[in-house]
């Protein structure tokens, strides 16, 4: 069953100890407006999540799984309240702030991969790697080792466009965590890939969950992956409903 | 090399052809703005090395022809390195044909001269003590038919010099094309020069007689203190006319010619260079959307706004310095392409070309500044949203786009498909379609307005000379009576005479003086007709005169004094052109 939790009695009552949470938000609003007409997409949202979960969001279509996601990797700003990740104040921070906040504590999987198609499979998580000013060696050392974990060793010098659609997927992941940020964000990982390939992923993204203790807030429409989560969390009217 | 510095060359790889317009675009627009601007300086370059090396005269005194003996010793006047001595005498040119073309007769008292010194084209030098000797000016070869060896007869006044000719020379006086106002109407070929010796006049006179003085001037003397005493000197002679090397027809004329071609240059640049930066705005847009994930994946990967933008501005610059590059050596082709057009059309043989350097790294520099410029707007526009909005397509583009679409499809219903399919194309991209309508028609727009202002100038002559009512000009050697004209009125065909008197004159204000000549205009109804552009016209007081709109801009306005003629201003009117040739007669036939 679901119960809708009020702003006040947020999640992280009930489920953060004393230490601070990983990922806190607290009353958030977010909402466009286009000319006078003005889109409420998330209302009064409040959600807590601990270092190493491993967290599903649920939600029709259109009701925000998206924009919670980008609120919290700092995508985009909250119209109102406030967004903690890794301590970090995301509302109010400055854009060199964010920017270090998704460098340092981020690792993002789009749905549609979105892999530099003119960069190899190596040179994508490389990309991912050298902006965290690592030096040569140790880029080279994440890359190999991530690809590997990935399943992708033998492809590292294949183009995105010479690779299957769940191969793509793979390298996005491998970009993402090879970062080996304390949180990973994935929008629909699975959304467009068949059955079989799913299932991969999501097998890989939870071992690497374990492997590497990173937090993962997934949003999916995927059963399989819902089933692996330590933690589903339903988005319904703009509002983040527990299970 | 760094990750995103490799995928931007990849990138632009990927977009190689369109890159490629681009730099191509820049380049053209390098080289026109460095090849022309070249093409000028070697213009002037060519004319200043062949003035020094042939030894133009810096100074010429022109006056009525005078025995040596009653001439003034200008030698010692500070400043004057040389003078040689010369009778010049107009004529005219028995061609091979039987008919007559204009001519200048030219006897030098130094053999072979050092001032304004003949080079050999054909042939070999003037033999000083040979009375048949002759070189003639290349023009009589090239547009007559004169050869080395071939006999030439000049009649000058009542007689006939008749010569062997010993060469084919290139004198700087006749540098650009052998015509002269001073003497007739410019045209190729229009005028015969023939080099001859003093001497063959001295040995029929019995004494040496000269009209014309060459100068040399001392390294840094004041060409216009020299000019000056000179012409307090001469004061007794009957001057015609004191021309500083400035003011010597085929300087200005050069300098006209190079000028009025470098009037085109500004607007040629400027819409190269807006049309490349259009070019590489438009280009770079498009990647930049293309690219909308990417550039959302990297900012989400935590690549900051000022690392991206300094990978575009990467991109614009090696795009700009490959356009410089190509710029560069289009420069060259288009210098020498141009130099050599220009020599040919104006009739100088040789071109000695200059490079300039600060043109090259000028044009190099705008063309890296403004590619970064277009490269990086595009991108810092699209950085100002948050990364969330980079990754979407942007809504009101969107919106506003789509009722375009469904407005452009309806109104296109009734066209047959290929129709339809070709206008949707265009539509599509409302921003490209327009930026290519604007570039083509920018280009025309240069084009045309070329073609409109050469149209313009030419009919302006045109018009000038259609308002003048002579048919026919004489000019004679010496003021002659008014009942000498008698003959020449009583020729068949001739309606009207008119006769006019001509002096050479300084004319100044507030000390500033120029050259001029002193036109005698019949105060109405004359048949060199001037158009009063301010004051008004001659009254028959002795004190009034009328100056050329070109003399009043160059005196700048104020009381004129002259030297020559009484004081005070009349009137400012125009005399048509300066290239209409002043006569001391006027004839209608
Ligand atoms: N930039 C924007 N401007 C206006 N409305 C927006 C914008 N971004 C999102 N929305 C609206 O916000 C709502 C939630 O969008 P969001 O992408 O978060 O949905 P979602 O839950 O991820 O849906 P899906 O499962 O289809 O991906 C939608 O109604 C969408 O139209
Ligand atoms: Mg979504």
């Amino acid at each position: 069953m679901t119960v809708a939790l009020k702003a006040d009695d947020t999640a992280s009552a009930a489920h953060v100890p004393a230490s601070r949470p990983l990922v806190h938000l607290s009353s958030v609003c977010k909402w466009y407006e286009q000319g006078s007409i003005r889109t409420v997409v998330l209302a009064e949202t409040s959600l807590a999540v601990e270092e190493g979960q491993f967290v599903v969001v649920l939600g029709p279509s259109g009701s925000g799984k998206s924009t919670l996601l980008n609120l919290i990797g700092a995508m985009d700003t909250p119209s109102s309240g406030s967004v903690f990740v890794a301590g970090a104040e995301l509302g109010r921070s400055s854009p060199a702030m964010r920017t270090a906040v998704r460098r340092d504590k981020i690792g993002f999987i789009f749905q549609f991969y979105n892999l530099f198609p003119t960069l190899t499979a190596a040179e994508n998580v490389e990309a991912g790697l050298e902006v965290l000013g690592l030096p040569r060696l140790e880029v080279r050392r994440r890359t190999r080792e991530y690809l590997t974990s990935v399943g992708l060793a033998d492809r590292a010098g294949a183009f995105p466009g010479q690779l299957s659609g769940g191969q793509q997927q793979r390298v996005a992941i491998a970009r993402a965590l090879a970062k080996e940020p304390p949180l990973v964000l994935a929008d629909e990982p699975t959304g467009n890939l068949d059955r079989d390939t799913g299932e991969q992923i999501v097998r890989l993204m939870r071992d690497l969950n374990d492997r590497t203790g990173a937090a993962f807030i997934v949003v999916t429409h995927n059963a399989e992956i819902a089933r692996a989560a330590h933690r589903v969390v339903h988005i319904l009217d703009g509002q983040i409903v527990e299970t | 090399m760094r990750v995103l510095e490799r995928k931007m060359l990849r990138d632009l790889w990927q977009i190689r052809w369109r890159a490629l317009a681009v730099a191509l675009t820049v380049a053209s627009g390098v080289g026109i703005y460095a090849g022309t601007g070249m093409a000028i300086a070697t213009g002037f370059h060519t004319r200043d090395v062949l003035f020094q090396r042939m030894g133009f005269a810096e100074l010429e005194v022109q006056f009525l022809p005078e025995d040596v003996t009653n001439l003034p010793d200008l030698t010692a006047v500070p400043g004057v390195h040389a003078i040689e001595r010369r009778l010049v005498l107009p004529g005219t040119v028995f061609l091979p044909d039987h008919s007559r073309i204009a001519g200048v007769l030219v006897f030098l008292e130094t053999v072979p001269p050092t001032i304004d010194a003949l080079e050999i084209a054909a042939g070999g030098p003037l033999r000083a003590g040979d009375f048949e000797s002759a070189v003639v000016e290349r023009s009589l070869a090239t547009f007559h038919g004169f050869g080395v060896g071939d006999r030439i007869r000049v009649q000058v006044g009542e007689k006939t010099y008749e010569s062997r000719i010993d060469g084919v020379v290139i004198s700087p006086e006749w540098l650009i094309v052998t015509a002269n106002p001073d003497y007739f109407v410019p045209e190729k070929g229009s005028v015969g020069v023939v080099f001859t010796s003093l001497t063959r006049v001295s040995d029929a006179l019995g004494f040496t007689m000269v009209n014309d003085l060459l100068f040399r001037l001392d390294p840094g003397a004041d060409a216009r203190a020299v000019k000056d005493a000179v012409i307090t000197r001469v004061g007794r002679l009957n001057l015609e006319r004191v021309i500083a090397k400035e003011e010597h027809f085929i300087w200005r004329h050069m300098q006209l010619t190079l000028e009025a071609f470098q009037v085109y240059v500004p607007s040629l640049v400027l819409m190269l260079g807006s049309l490349s930066f259009v070019l590489t705005f438009i280009t770079v847009h498009r990647l930049v959307l293309d690219q909308r994930k990417e550039i959302g994946a990297l900012l989400a990967l935590g690549y900051g706004r000022r690392r991206l933008l300094g990978a575009y501005l990467t991109a614009g610059a090696l795009l700009g310095s490959g356009g410089g590059v190509i710029g560069i050596g289009l420069a060259f082709v288009f210098r020498n392409l141009y130099a050599a057009t220009t020599a040919d059309a104006i009739g100088l043989q040789e071109v000695i070309p200059v490079v300039v350097p600060r043109l090259l790294a000028v044009g190099f520099a705008a063309a890296v500044i403004g590619t970064m410029a277009a490269a990086a707007l595009p991108v810092a526009r699209m950085l100002r949203l948050p990364p969330q909005a980079i990754i979407r397509a942007p809504v009101s583009e969107r919106a506003g786009f789509e009722a375009w679409m469904r407005w452009t499809r309806w109104s296109m219903a009734r066209f047959p498909l290929p129709v339809r399919f070709g206008l949707r194309n265009m539509i599509r991209r409302p921003g490209r379609t327009l930026s290519t309508i604007l570039a083509i028609g920018f280009s025309l727009g240069v084009a045309i307005a070329y073609v409109m202002s050469l149209t313009s100038a030419l009919q302006t002559s045109e018009q000038v000379f259609a308002r003048e009512g002579w048919d026919l000009t004489v000019d004679f050697l010496y003021p002659v009576p008014l009942e000498d004209l008698a003959p020449i009125r009583a020729l068949s065909g001739v309606t009207r005479v008119e006769p006019y008197f001509r002096r050479f004159a300084e004319i100044g204000v507030g000390g500033r003086y120029e050259s001029v000549k002193i036109l005698g205009v019949p105060r109405e109804d004359g048949m060199k007709r001037t158009v009063l552009k301010a004051g008004r016209a001659l009254s028959g007081r002795a004190d009034e005169l009328l100056v050329s709109q070109d003399l009043a801009r160059r005196l700048g306005s104020g009381s004129v004094t002259g030297s020559a003629s009484g004081s005070g201003a009349g009137g400012n009117s125009s005399l048509p052109s300066s290239a209409s040739p002043e006569r001391s007669s006027r004839v209608r036939s």
